[in-house]
């Protein structure tokens, strides 16, 4: 009797889909996010030291190159922090007479959202989807849809140059000026599905599911230059900032990748470790990055251009001559994500939890 | 059956398969993610041992629910709750009906038998969340998911042994009543 009535209950509550599904998920979420923090931060440490890319290892002489354009950049860093301080006087100078004046005058905020720190509490029970659980310290309700963001480490190269034998240059980059050499940037890897007071579910750029309207950003290399043919145009132009940007539609493969389909080959997207027109391959060849997979700037959950990941193939597609498929990679590592950040409109972000 | 000591074991089982579980899944660029099902094997322990089919039933849909509570996305739209709750029950159920044809103390049998109850279970599951995506879900995808099921129910199956030797060191705790017929050829009960 009673089977048969939890039996009727799980038919009952299967039929409506999400309506029911949402608010019990959010529910139990308080039974598995706090317990699973823990268990967490072992499994993206874990995952993190074993999924890592080897970092590509320099000579001593590109070691030393490194350490004099550092030394400029240093020099370029004090110019810059000067001329931060400026700004930051005429801003506090500025700010006051807005306060003054009411706020009636005087530019709008340029990126009114706030973010609010979260943390992966969870993975999904079952393998077919690419969700993580979140908790967080301030209410998400009512969130749902804002973007998610982690960040990630440009460049460390302070790491490559101690293995190459040169103390002199280790010890000055160790004990001086080792966090001029760290440049972090904002990575997108989701965006909420579910959301409850502190809790919520986070579905991965990756997932079958994931959505989203972006850019492709062409790099521009100086030492080989390309050019490009817009559909529709039968005139090459040769590559510049200006008309590096691609609009398309990317979605996530459910298999850990972004798949961006049906870009004109025309364009000449570029992917991880292309050749030059006339090059062959030789393991000597610097690695090449990839062209990027952006956000875009006027979209409205997150006016800002921010990297997805970055192109490692461009494939043909058989059945639409003359267009390609591309395969981004994120650009963090989904599988070891610890530490993420929740987008939301300024002014939303309620009180922090007790 | 001790019911708090259940609740406390399928709390852990669902806790270690939503955190430490990713240190056992691993991602395929070409299969998608295949990782185990370790709730599966503390139903199909408790449908083994279980006094009646109506306790193994009932633990195995508690379990399934857990499941549905945990699990939030599947290719084409937001899970339901209630489908794998339903779908493990009704596993469950074959289980026991079928035990008694097992020597399910060894673990070759225990391999088999969670392998099936995983491949009952999940592809029944995979096809009710297809059909209530409405056209959302591609063939190619209800192909992908069905195809992780089998690795899935495979990959279950080769830690089930493990899982059920484990589970043996509770069972006298777990169901103190052994069950009332003792298996044809598998020895039912404590030993």
């Amino acid at each position: 009797m009673v089977l048969a009535v939890l039996m009727a209950c799980a038919f009952l509550t299967a039929l409506p889909g999400r309506r029911v599904a949402e608010p019990l998920r959010n529910v139990t979420s308080y039974l598995f996010v706090p317990p699973g923090e823990g268990a967490m931060y072992f499994v993206s440490y874990f995952k993190g030291r074993i999924t890592a890319r080897a970092p590509r290892p320099i000579g001593a002489d590109e070691a030393r190159a490194l350490e004099a354009e550092n030394t400029q950049l240093r020099q370029q860093v004090y110019s810059l922090v000067e001329q931060r301080d400026q700004w930051w006087r005429r801003a506090t100078i500025i700010s006051g007479l807005r306060k003054q004046f009411g706020g009636r005058f005087g530019p709008s905020q340029e990126f009114p959202y706030d973010i609010i720190p979260a943390w992966v509490a969870g993975d999904e029970s079952l393998p077919y989807g690419s969700g993580r659980s979140l908790g967080t310290r301030h209410s998400v309700a009512s969130r749902k849809g804002a973007p998610v963001t982690s960040w990630v480490l440009k460049t460390d190269r302070t790491k490559a140059i101690e293995p190459v034998g040169s103390p002199a240059i280790a010890v000055d980059v160790e004990s001086k000026h080792r966090y001029l050499l760290q440049i972090t940037g904002s990575v997108l890897v989701g965006r909420l599905t579910q959301t409850a007071d502190f809790t919520a579910r986070m579905q991965l750029v990756s997932d079958a599911n994931f959505s989203i309207q972006a850019r492709i950003r062409r790099l521009v290399d100086r030492q080989h230059p390309r050019t490009v043919r817009p559909k529709g145009s039968s005139e090459f132009k040769p590559l510049t900032a200006d008309n590096s940007l691609i609009d398309v539609q990317a979605t996530g493969d459910g298999k850990g990748s972004v798949i961006v389909e049906g870009i004109w080959e025309g364009e000449d997207v570029r992917a991880r470790g292309w050749l030059a027109p006339g090059e062959a391959y030789s393991p000597e060849l610097p690695p090449r990055r990839g062209d990027q997979l952006v956000t875009r700037a006027d979209e409205m959950f997150m006016p800002a251009e921010v990297l997805v990941g970055e192109v490692v193939e461009v494939t043909p597609i058989p059945e639409h001559g003359g267009f390609v498929r591309l395969r981004v990679e994120p650009a963090v590592n989904l599988a070891a994500l610890r530490e993420v950040y929740i987008v939301v409109p300024r002014g939303a972000t309620p009180e922090a939890a007790p | 059956m001790r019911w708090t000591l259940y609740i406390v074991l399928g709390y852990g089982v669902l806790l270690l398969q939503t955190t430490l579980g990713g240190l056992i899944t691993f991602p395929s660029a070409s299969l998608g993610t295949i990782g185990p099902d370790l709730t599966a094997i503390l139903a199909v322990f408790i449908a083994l041992n279980a006094r009646t089919a109506t306790l193994g039933m009932l633990a195995a849909w508690g379990l399934g629910l857990g499941l549905d509570l945990t699990t939030a996305t599947a290719p084409g739209c937001t899970t339901a709750i209630g489908p794998m709750a339903i779908a493990y029950a009704l596993a469950a159920g074959v289980i026991f009906h079928i035990r008694e044809g097992f020597y399910f103390e060894r673990p070759l049998p225990q391999a088999f038998l969670a392998a099936v109850f995983c491949l009952m279970s999940h592809l029944a599951w995979v096809t009710y969340q297809s059909v209530l995506a409405r056209g959302a879900v591609l063939w190619v995808w209800y192909g992908q998911m069905v195809l992780q099921a089998v690795l899935l129910s495979i990959y279950t199956g080769l830690l089930a042994p493990i899982g059920y030797l484990l589970l043996r060191k509770v069972r006298r705790w777990l169901i103190p009543v052994p069950a009332v017929a003792r298996g044809r050829r598998g020895t039912i009960g404590h030993r």
